[in-house]
């Protein structure tokens, strides 16, 4: 079932949790790896695959609810909480920031399956989605400056005359830096660069019938 | 000038009348001769005198002319004319000496009789005579001065000699008359003051012919106008050096005299002051000590009163300032006499006085407290505003005529149920002088009661007899009905404890079980997957099978541990001995603590008192304690593994240490939150449930770091707290 390469880390304080969540991992054949404190985890090397992250709250260190916080920041694996005494607030708490599920202590097989097939899915469209947008980034990167003025114009909808008039240059040459810049965009069409800039968070400065 | 006495003339006024007879039987007239003489010397007024003897003389000569005849009668009258007549003349010119002599003599009486020196001199200022006063005080005679050369100039006092010789000189060369006063050596050495007085006295010519002069003796005079000279003297320095300002001023204020004390005082001149009467005094003062002073001159009674003056350094100061008018006979004022006295320090002293006083009072009348004095019979002497505003009476209502006022204030301020008791106990406090503390109703000015807290101290004087009672009274209603709800609260509170306790217990141990329990879960289910995997994994479905096993026999030893926990609790304290039961815990653990190489130390404090709690559970404490200490140090490589547990006694309760020499704690309060632990598997009960049990006995459980390093687990159980 997990034919792609892909790891499932386990940070619990108690070895007899930390073995045994090993030992099901493993049958299911899971790549797993435990963690006794959230600074070990810190201090492991990841790979660059797929992962998540099964996490007791309650750590020697640092507790699971201040690892998620401090990992909030950047891209990481998915949490999936698990705890001996779970209530309700912790649980609201936990899934607002993001975490896959709240497992109470002893909790079912199948709902942890569930929930790492769940966190290894998101992270796999995660990582794509990050891929996608370095992608588009690098285009963006690569425009001309006068390219760069020339976009937002054109994803505003203004027209040729208006967009070259917005700049103080030629109609014509208003022209050749749309072709370019649609060309280095990948864009095939208006609609196309729309979806694009909209991803990239290009404002949408200018109103054809505006200003 | 009067003649001798007729008795003196009687011998020879009886001669001449026997011879006047014998010549009227003769014929002869020798009675007229007898009596042209005698007449002159009988009769006072020279003239009638001279024309009587001439007269008689001229009847003489005629009787003889008539008695003789011829020639012979003429040669007889005229011989006895001329005769009489040059025997009148010899008479009438001894009588002029002799009156001459009488003048001198009398002028010598003068002289000599005067009370003073009498002296003259030649023009040369030799002396040609000194009155006998003279000899008599100098002790020399006239020669005697001469000898010297210098008149009298030598018997004069040294330090005036020159002067008197200069004026003596002056007067002599000028002829003016001479004056000076100067000191005279007495006979025996003494000088005494004297008035010299001389005066020329001239020929026709002009020419100075002698001195005379008198010298009289002012030494009475001169001594006390020196005597007087000298008290006033002394009087101007008393008044310049006394310590006190003095000054005197006009009727009207005006200053005539300022002495130097008072000068340096203000720190001005005379003039100064004199040009601004009211410029040293305080402005706030100005007025008042004008209308003081005008009403005083206005009286003519003394001034006295109190204001600040501006010091010389520009400071005011209080002064007293006394003043008296000096009257004249007919009841004007001549003249003000006055002091001031710098009363600053005393001033100070009395406003301190009476700001303490003031103080005093408005502490008594704000203290929260009531206070009251009473003679040592209970007559109330003093309550204080509050206590009397408390109460709604008067100190005047409760006094009782002749010191009664004991039973009339019991009555009117003390609850009827309480009366009696009070009245038996201060009663008692009256003849023993013991302090009262006591508590009673005590009745409030609207009628109420409330509950209050009577204490009193009796102050004895130096023979030790009972002085005067000091109370106070606190109103306790409020804090009673505070206590009882306290009492109440803390029921509730206990009740609460015990539920936290029951929900942190039930949290603790589901945690306890929970850990094993996942290892179960998890175990089975992996030996699940590995044997329905193709092909099965048989030897890992072995493994997970024993882990599953090893984790369901944790959890069946929490179980027999929570059983454990309460087996010996019967939920009943009891009395008894700490030390038993921390000597008991070291029996359980006895091979366990031998097993992890500790040192194990005691220090029990023997006789320490009973205290009342459940042993099951305190051993159970003890037990986790002990257990704790030895896992803090069971990492330790090398390092000596001290456990050290002592018992004392110590303000009203009994506290036991546990002491390790581990690594110590991050967090000396964290450990007791419920679940958190340090150890990997630890187990034993949380120190959240120790703590549970600790304070259901009304004590604390609380970590402090050791010394040099380790953790001190410490407990306190009261002995109230049973």
């Amino acid at each position: 079932m997990y034919s792609e390469d892909h790891a499932v880390f386990v940070i619990d304080d108690d070895k007899r949790v930390r073995d045994g969540l090993s030992e099901l991992l493993e049958s299911w054949q899971v790549n797993v790896a435990t963690f006794a404190t959230a600074q070990e985890y810190l201090d492991a090397p990841k790979p660059e695959n797929p992962s998540c992250l099964v996490l007791d709250v309650r750590l020697p260190d640092i507790d699971g609810f201040e690892l998620q916080a401090r990992l909030a920041d950047e891209p990481h694996p998915p949490i999936i909480f698990i705890t001996g005494h779970g209530d309700i607030p912790m649980t609201v708490r936990a899934m607002k920031l993001g975490a896959i599920d709240f497992l109470p202590k002893p909790f079912k097989d199948h709902d942890l399956r569930a929930a790492i097939e769940l966190a290894l899915a998101r992270d796999r469209e995660a990582r794509r989605d990050r891929t996608a947008l370095n992608e588009l980034q690098s285009r963006l990167e690569r425009l001309s400056a006068r390219e760069r003025d020339v976009l937002p114009l054109v994803v505003s909808g203004l027209m040729n005359k208006q967009g070259a008039a917005e700049l103080g240059i030629s109609e014509i040459t208003f022209q050749i830096h749309r072709g370019n810049m649609m060309r280095k965009m990948h864009a095939d069409s208006l609609a196309d660069l729309v979806r694009i800039a909209s991803k990239l968070r290009v404002p949408i400065t200018h109103s054809r019938h505006g200003n | 000038m009067r003649g001798p006495g007729i008795r003196q003339y009687a011998p020879a006024l009886a001669l001449g009348c026997a011879g006047t007879a014998l010549g009227i039987m003769e014929q002869e007239p020798y009675g007229a001769l007898f009596l042209a003489l005698a007449v002159p010397m009988l009769v006072k007024r020279r003239r009638v005198a001279v024309v009587i003897a001439l007269l008689l003389i001229v009847v003489g000569a005629l009787i003889v002319f008539l008695s003789s005849d011829g020639f012979a009668s003429v040669a007889r009258s005229a011989a006895f004319l001329l005769c009489a007549l040059g025997a009148f003349w010899l008479v009438n010119m001894w009588r002029a000496r002799a009156h001459a002599h009488q003048h001198l003599h009398d002028a010598k009486l003068i002289v000599e009789s005067m009370p003073g020196l009498g002296w003259a001199t030649d023009a040369k200022g030799n002396f040609v005579y000194v009155n006998p006063s003279v000899v008599e005080y100098v002790g020399k005679r006239t020669d005697e001065f001469n000898a010297t050369g210098r008149t009298g100039l030598e018997a004069v006092h040294p330090d005036e000699a020159e002067r008197v010789t200069e004026a003596w000189l002056t007067s002599m060369r000028t002829g003016t008359s001479f004056e000076s006063i100067h000191r005279i050596r007495r006979s025996d050495g003494e000088y005494r003051w004297f008035h010299a007085y001389g005066r020329p006295h001239f020929d026709e010519q002009g020419n100075i012919l002698g001195w005379f002069g008198t010298t009289i003796d002012i030494d009475e005079k001169k001594r006390a106008e020196q005597r007087l000279q000298d008290s006033e003297r002394q009087l101007q320095t008393l008044i310049d050096t006394m310590p006190v300002m003095i000054w005197c001023a006009s009727p009207s204020g005006v200053p005539i005299y300022q002495n130097p004390k008072t000068l340096q005082y203000l720190g001005a001149t005379f003039e100064e002051i004199g040009s601004n009467n009211f410029g040293v005094v305080h402005e706030d003062d100005v007025a008042g000590f004008q209308s003081a002073w005008a009403e005083c001159v206005e009286r003519k009674t003394s001034l006295s009163l109190v204001c600040r003056l501006r010091y010389k350094d520009g400071n005011y100061r209080w002064n007293r300032i006394d003043a008296a008018p000096l009257l004249s006979e007919d009841g004007e004022i001549i003249e003000w006499y006055g002091t001031n006295v710098d009363i600053e320090e005393l001033h100070q002293t009395q406003e301190e006085l009476r700001a303490n006083a003031e103080r005093l009072t408005l502490m008594l009348d704000t203290l929260p407290a009531f206070v009251w004095c009473a003679s040592p019979e209970g007559q109330p002497t003093y309550f204080n505003e509050p206590l009397m505003k408390y109460s709604g009476v008067t100190l005047e209502e409760l006094r009782g005529v002749n010191g009664s006022g004991f039973a009339p204030m019991i009555s009117s301020l003390v609850h009827p149920a309480d009366a009696s008791f009070l009245r038996h106990r201060f009663e008692q406090s009256f003849k023993s002088g013991e302090p009262i503390a006591l508590k009673y109703r005590h009745r409030l000015a609207d009628g109420h009661y409330h509950l209050v807290d009577c204490r009193a101290r009796v102050l004895r004087d130096c023979q030790s007899r009972l002085f005067q009672w000091y109370g106070v009274i606190v109103d306790v209603e409020e804090e009673t009905q505070a206590q009882a709800q306290l009492q109440k609260a803390q029921h509730q509170l206990e009740l609460a404890t015990r539920a936290a306790s029951l929900s942190e217990l039930s949290a603790s141990i589901a945690h306890e079980l929970n850990q094993p329990l996942v290892a179960v879960v998890t175990n089975s289910s992996a030996t699940e997957s590995w044997l329905g995997a193709t092909p099965p994994n048989i030897e890992r479905a072995k493994t997970s099978a024993r882990k599953a096993v090893d984790a369901a026999n944790d959890a069946a030893e929490v179980i027999s541990r929570i059983k454990a926990l309460f087996r010996q609790s019967g939920g009943a304290k009891s009395p008894g001995n700490i030390n038993d039961v921390i000597e008991e815990a070291c029996r359980l653990l006895r091979e366990r603590i031998s097993g992890s190489k500790c040192d194990l130390r005691t220090h029990l404090e023997p006789d320490l008192p009973v205290a009342n709690f459940d042993k099951g559970l305190i051993l159970q404490v003890l037990v986790n304690l002990i257990q704790n200490a030895m896992d803090a140090m069971a990492t330790l490589n090398g390092a000596i593994r001290l456990l050290e547990i002592s018992s004392r006694f110590e303000d009203g309760q009994i506290l036991v240490d546990v002491r390790d020499s581990g690594i110590g704690l991050h967090d000396n309060e964290k450990i007791f939150e419920p679940f958190y632990t340090t150890k990997h598997n630890g187990m034993g009960i949380g120190l959240s449930i120790c703590r549970s049990i600790v304070g259901a006995h009304a004590g604390k459980l609380w970590a402090s770091p050791a010394e040099p390093s380790g953790t001190v687990f410490s407990f306190s159980l009261p002995l109230s707290g049973g």
